[in-house]
C-alpha cells in the first residue's frame, strides 16, 4: 500500500473513539506489572510517564511513519495496541531492572516538547528512590489490602467469581486457559466471568472515588 | 483444585488477579469508559485532546504527499549545500548552477536575469541563497503541476 493510501486511512480514522479504546487498553495492560501504576495519581504508569503519553506516542508515530503501519497486513487498532504493549512491556522490564535500556535515547524526532523517551529516562532516575522509601512501602501494603477488599466485594455471592479468586489464591496460573482447565469450564466462560468481575470492580472504584470527593 | 500448588500472599494474589484482568480487554463502550474513569481520566475530554493530537500529527505527516514534497525539497537543498561545500571548485559549481537555473527561468517566467548579471561579485553565501530560491521556485512549479 502506498504512503498516500495509508495516510488517507489514518486521516479518516475516528481518533476520538480509537484513543479511548487505546487508553483503556494501556491502563488494563499495565495492570500486568506490579512495577507500573499504583502511584498516588492514577493517571501515571511511573513517575512522569502517564497513560496519555503512551497513547499520544503511538498516534504521533503512526502519522510520522516512524512506526510503519501496513493496512494490508493488520487493522489499525490491533496494530496500535501491539505498539502500546511493546512500550509498556519495555518500560516495565527496564523499571524492574532499574537500568537504562535502549528505550532511553535522545528524542530528536518527537513532536512532544518532552518526548516519551525523555520522560522514561527521568522515571528511571527516580525509580530507585521510590522503591527504597519506607513510607511508600507502607502505602503500598495498604493499597494491596484495599484493592483485594474491593475485588472480594465485587465477587461476593457470585459463586463463579469466588471460584476464580480461590483458584488463583491456591496457586493456579492467572490466565484464562489455565483457569478453564482448573475449573473444568470452557475458556469462553472464564473470559465472560473475568469481564464481569472487572466491570464490578471498576464500578466500585468509581463509586469509592466519588464518595471520597464528597 | 490441585494440592500441589501453594497459597499466594496478598501481594502475590493481587498481582495474579491484575495479570488476569490485563488478559481480558474491555470491549463495550461502557466497559471502556469505566476503565478510563478508574485510570483518573474523563473519557470525552481525553478523546478531544487526542483528536487534536491526531490533527496536529496529520498536518505534519510525511505520509501526506504535500509534506513529503516539502521534505524532499529541504533534503535537496541540504544535498546541494553539501555538494557545493565538498566540490573542489565550489565557487565554479555554484556559478554554473545559478546560471543554469537563471537561464531556465528567464525564458519561462521573464525572470529578471539582468539583476543577476554581476554574479562574479556575489559572495558564495549569496550564490547559495540564490540557488535555494531558484530551486524552491522549481519545486513550487513542480507542486503546481502535480496539483493541476
Amino acid at each position: 500500500m502506498t504512503d498516500e493510501k495509508t495516510f488517507r486511512l489514518l486521516e479518516g480514522a475516528d481518533w476520538g473513539g480509537i484513543s479511548k479504546e487505546l487508553l483503556a487498553f494501556v491502563i488494563n495492560w499495565a495492570r500486568k506489572y506490579p512495577t507500573l501504576g499504583h502511584g498516588e495519581d492514577p493517571r501515571f504508569l511511573v513517575l512522569g510517564v502517564s497513560y496519555e503519553d503512551v497513547v499520544q506516542e503511538v498516534i504521533v508515530k503512526a502519522f510520522s511513519g516512524e512506526r510503519n503501519w501496513d493496512p494490508d497486513t493488520v487493522d489499525l487498532v490491533p496494530w496500535l495496541k501491539m505498539h502500546i504493549k511493546s512500550i509498556v512491556d519495555a518500560l516495565a522490564r527496564s523499571i524492574a531492572a532499574n537500568q537504562e535500556t535502549d528505550l532511553v535515547t535522545r528524542d530528536e524526532e518527537s513532536d512532544f516538547e518532552l518526548g516519551l523517551e525523555y520522560k522514561i529516562s527521568m522515571a528511571h532516575q527516580h525509580s530507585g528512590e521510590q522503591l527504597n522509601n519506607p513510607e511508600d512501602l507502607l502505602l503500598k501494603k495498604e493499597y494491596i489490602e484495599q484493592e483485594l477488599q474491593l475485588i472480594y466485594e465485587a465477587a461476593r455471592d457470585d459463586e463463579e467469581l469466588e471460584l476464580i479468586i480461590l483458584a488463583i489464591q491456591c496457586g493456579c496460573e492467572s490466565e484464562p486457559r489455565f483457569l478453564a482447565e482448573e475449573l473444568n469450564v470452557p475458556v469462553k466462560d472464564i473470559y465472560q466471568q473475568v469481564r464481569r468481575l472487572q466491570r464490578r470492580v471498576n464500578v466500585l472504584k468509581v463509586k469509592n472515588e466519588r464518595s471520597k470527593v464528597r | 483444585m490441585s494440592d500441589q500448588k501453594s497459597d499466594r500472599t496478598g501481594k502475590e494474589l493481587l498481582e495474579a488477579l491484575n495479570h488476569l484482568f490485563s488478559e481480558v480487554d474491555p470491549q463495550t463502550s461502557e466497559e471502556i469508559a469505566a476503565v478510563i474513569k478508574v485510570g483518573g481520566y474523563d473519557p470525552d475530554a481525553f478523546a478531544m485532546r487526542m483528536k487534536a493530537v491526531a490533527e496536529q500529527a496529520m498536518s505534519n505527516s510525511p505520509l501526506n504527499w504535500r509534506n513529503k514534497a516539502r521534505i524532499e525539497l529541504e533534503q535537496e537543498r541540504k544535498r546541494l549545500k553539501a555538494h557545493a561545500v565538498r566540490h573542489d571548485g565550489g565557487r565554479d559549481f555554484l556559478l554554473k548552477r545559478v546560471k543554469t537555473l537563471l537561464e531556465k527561468y528567464s525564458g519561462v517566467t521573464g525572470f529578471a536575469y539582468a539583476h543577476h548579471r554581476n554574479l562574479d561579485k556575489a559572495s558564495d553565501d549569496d550564490l547559495l541563497s540564490l540557488i535555494e530560491e531558484l530551486e524552491h521556485l522549481s519545486g513550487l512549479e513542480k507542486l503546481e503541476d502535480d496539483e493541476n
